[in-house]
């Protein structure tokens, strides 16, 4: 029997970079594919293609892309919250957990997060290590809140 | 006659209780009206800083007054302002004076070419006309007098009346900008003594928009807009009312955008709109926000508020809408230089609170920027360390991984080094402290500082998979007394952003190139990367501030540049963007002086 691929969409600029690298190591390493964005541009790509994610990953603070305008993603300080919201609003989406994981403290997003129904959870990057990461997205991928 | 009018003009002025100019120029209009056979009397102000607008509606009126008895016949209140504006013949005798300065006659109105409201003349049964020009101290004409007589005007001699006239005019406008000058900085002042203490920003500015500067110029609804260096936008402050036309929660505007952003984005000075809804203001988005006005929003005057401490840097934003005609205060008005000359100068008061009360929350939002540029190396180097630590006796594990690791860790710790000193120098270039206590000089080698910069750079461009070779150093030998990790602060930031803002259709190629001129040390830095919006060029050295086109591509705060310039100023150097694309060039203007340390040694280097 063909094994399912757990699959998982990151979208944040550093998904190629340094900062990311040991958390997307360890998270292969569990089994998990991921698939990665590095701007709204290529998730809206990826989005449009496959949507059989286990959950999204979304980082706040990112560039713009060419579709979403500056003002609303204030010059790109909240340019994750954005797709957040795109993501939302997706009903083929709906099972698809969904996860800011950022180095900003940011309120207005983390109110957003605890606004939905289920909360959507917001990790600070800072507070995990790779171990416990992996751990943490296992959770809310199989329990939820 | 000229003595009659020269006595009663005294006793009108010495009658006035105040010396606003209001009242000083119903005055003046009194007496003219008491002492002559005019019927219909008007002193208008001539508005030179209104881009497209033309010379007749321009005007603004200052008062007007009919003989006693008639009422104006117009169709409603607005109708008369316009009728007046478009019939004010002003653009008679500015063409017709220009040179002479002395007063235009016409004796018969309905000849003049420039006369549009015929009707309106008619029913009131004016004849003939008499214009005089009013200059100010520089000899410019600022405002004309209109009189409008229905039988032959009975003065003579008209010049010696004229004359008379104009001087008296002209002075009480020199009054009336002393006046409101003291009096508006008293008001000001009585204000911040009642409210300074809460120690609130907004509690002080919101009596400030609601009734002291509403004193100097009637308008229907005003805000205040402040910088916000952490958010890159110009946040609301204070505001008379404002309505949101969707659920945003809070109004923004980024420097540059709209009609309010352009004053303190490219333009830096004060600006005036006769209609918001004429296509060429291209009202977008941002206007969705707008003072809660009873008649719909139509003219607006925007002031910027310039930092005292920083030149050229706008802290700040006055808005005001619907500008009331003083008469009949229903009826909107056009801004013009007078209001904007009054506010401007109100600003200045303005800018020094808002500049004081920002210092705190400025310093905050430079740590929390500084914070967060500093964790993403900080985490990276954590949980690098820690995934090496926890499988460091998996072989397999480091042979998979060390390498890259270790790089990764390398990488993240000079960025951390970099960010550091960046924000050393950030904080340093806003301190007032003299830069000898800033910097330490040293003889350089402008060559090996570059090729020092290029080195610091190399984690960044293998993280990014560039080629840091193509970064090609290209100047000749000078040696300046300069502060080494200053000067490598500057060209790391300028490297970091021709990496980080490539364009991914062209190669990667960094040029760097120099020449001297007689008296300055040339640097050029270009690269065929994104480009800057030609409009962001003023802003892009403001703290905070990030150009539209890199925003798509990249994240970032908005630091590094602004870091540069203050470094480069301080060494009584400039940098601009020559060229914003293809390729996108700085040029760094050195003064010669820097090739010895003769200038450690003067008084602009060692105070503050």
């Amino acid at each position: 029997m063909e094994q399912q691929v757990k699959k998982i969409l990151w979208i944040d600029d550093n998904v190629n970079r340094y900062s990311l690298m040991p958390y997307i190591d360890e998270l292969n390493e569990k089994g998990f594919t991921i698939v990665k964005a590095e701007n709204p541009d290529e998730s809206d790509d990826i989005l449009s293609k496959q949507k059989d994610f286990l959950c999204i990953i979304v980082d706040i603070s990112m560039p713009l892309g060419e579709k979403i305008p500056f003002g609303e993603a204030k010059g790109g300080m909240q340019t994750g919250l954005v797709i957040l919201k795109k993501l939302v609003e997706d009903k083929a989406l709906d099972n698809v957990k969904k996860i800011v994981f950022t180095i900003v403290d940011n309120a207005e997003v983390r109110e957003y997060c605890n606004s939905q129904t289920p909360k959507i959870r917001y990790l600070e990057k800072y507070r995990y290590f790779t171990d416990a990461f992996v751990d943490e997205i296992k959770t809310i991928i199989n329990d939820g809140l | 006659m000229s003595n009659e009018l020269i006595y009663t003009l005294n006793g009108e002025l010495l009658n006035a209780s105040t010396w606003k100019g209001q009242e000083l120029f119903d005055c003046v209009v009194n007496a003219i009206q008491e002492t002559t056979n005019c019927r219909m009397c008007s002193l208008w102000s001539i508005n030179y800083n209104t881009g497209n607008r033309t010379i007749s509606r321009s005007a603004s009126l200052i008062v007007r007054k009919l003989e006693k008895g008639q009422i104006y016949p117009g169709k409603n209140r607005e109708d008369f302002v316009n009728d007046l504006k478009d019939a004010c013949l002003i653009k008679d005798v500015l063409q017709k004076t220009e040179k002479t300065r002395q007063p235009y006659h016409c004796f018969d109105i309905q000849e003049c070419e420039n006369h549009k409201s015929k009707e309106s003349i008619d029913k009131l049964g004016l004849k003939y006309f008499i214009g005089i020009p009013i200059p100010n101290q520089e000899n410019k004409i600022i405002a004309v007098l209109k009189l409008f007589f229905v039988d032959k005007p009975a003065i003579q001699p008209l010049e010696l009346f004229a004359t008379t006239i104009r001087d008296v005019i002209s002075s009480c406008f020199f009054r009336y900008v002393l006046y409101n000058r003291q009096q508006v900085m008293e008001d000001l002042m009585k204000n911040y003594q009642e409210k300074g203490t809460e120690r609130n920003l907004e509690n002080i500015f919101n009596p400030i928009l609601g009734n002291i500067l509403y004193n100097y110029c009637k308008y229907e609804g005003a805000s205040i807009f402040i910088w916000d260096s952490y958010m890159n936008y110009y946040n609301l402050l204070s505001t008379t009312g404002i309505e949101r036309t969707d659920d945003r929660q809070t109004v923004f505007y980024l420097a540059g955008e709209g009609l309010t952003g352009k004053a303190a984005g490219e333009r830096k000075r004060p600006m005036m709109y006769d209609n918001l809804y004429e296509e060429e203001n291209n009202p977008d988005y941002m206007h969705k926000f707008r003072e809660i006005t009873n008649n719909p929003s139509k003219t607006m005057m925007v002031i910027p508020i310039f930092r005292p401490s920083v030149k050229d840097e706008v802290i700040g934003i006055i808005r005001f809408v619907n500008k009331q005609n003083n008469a009949n205060r229903e009826v909107v008005d056009y801004f013009n230089d007078s209001d904007a000359e009054i506010m401007s100068y109100a600003s200045n008061y303005l800018a020094l609170t808002i500049d004081y009360f920002l210092g705190e929350k400025e310093r905050n939002n430079f740590i929390s920027k500084i914070s967060h540029e500093f964790r993403t190396p900080a985490n990276t180097i954590r949980i690098t360390a820690d995934r090496l630590l926890k499988n460091e006796e998996d072989e397999s594990f480091i042979e998979r991984y060390f390498n890259s690791y270790m790089e990764a860790i390398l990488y993240s710790a000079e960025l951390q080094i970099q960010q550091a000193t960046t924000s050393l120098y950030m904080s340093k270039t806003r301190t007032n402290i003299p830069r000898s206590e800033k910097y330490i000089l040293s003889k350089t080698s402008l060559k090996d500082i570059l090729y020092k910069s290029r080195t610091t750079v190399i984690p960044i461009a293998r993280e990014m998979r560039v080629k840091f070779n193509n970064i090609i150093i290209d100047i000749p030998a000078w040696h300046l007394f300069i502060d080494e990790f200053a000067f490598t602060t500057v060209f790391y930031n300028l490297l970091t952003n021709t990496i980080k803002y490539r364009n991914n259709d062209f190669d990667f190629h960094v040029n760097i190139s120099g020449y001297e001129t007689s008296s300055n040390f040339i640097i050029n830095v270009s690269d065929y990367g994104l480009g800057i919006a030609p409009e962001d060029s003023s802003k892009i050295f403001l703290l905070g501030f990030r150009g539209k086109n890199v925003a798509k591509k990249d994240t970032g705060f908005g630091i590094g540049l602004s870091v540069v310039k203050q470094i480069i100023n301080d060494f009584g150097g400039e940098i601009k963007v020559a060229s914003f694309k293809s390729p996108t060039r700085f040029e760094i203007k050195l003064p010669k002086y820097l090739s010895d340390d003769n200038y450690s040694k003067t008084e602009i280097w060692n105070s503050k």
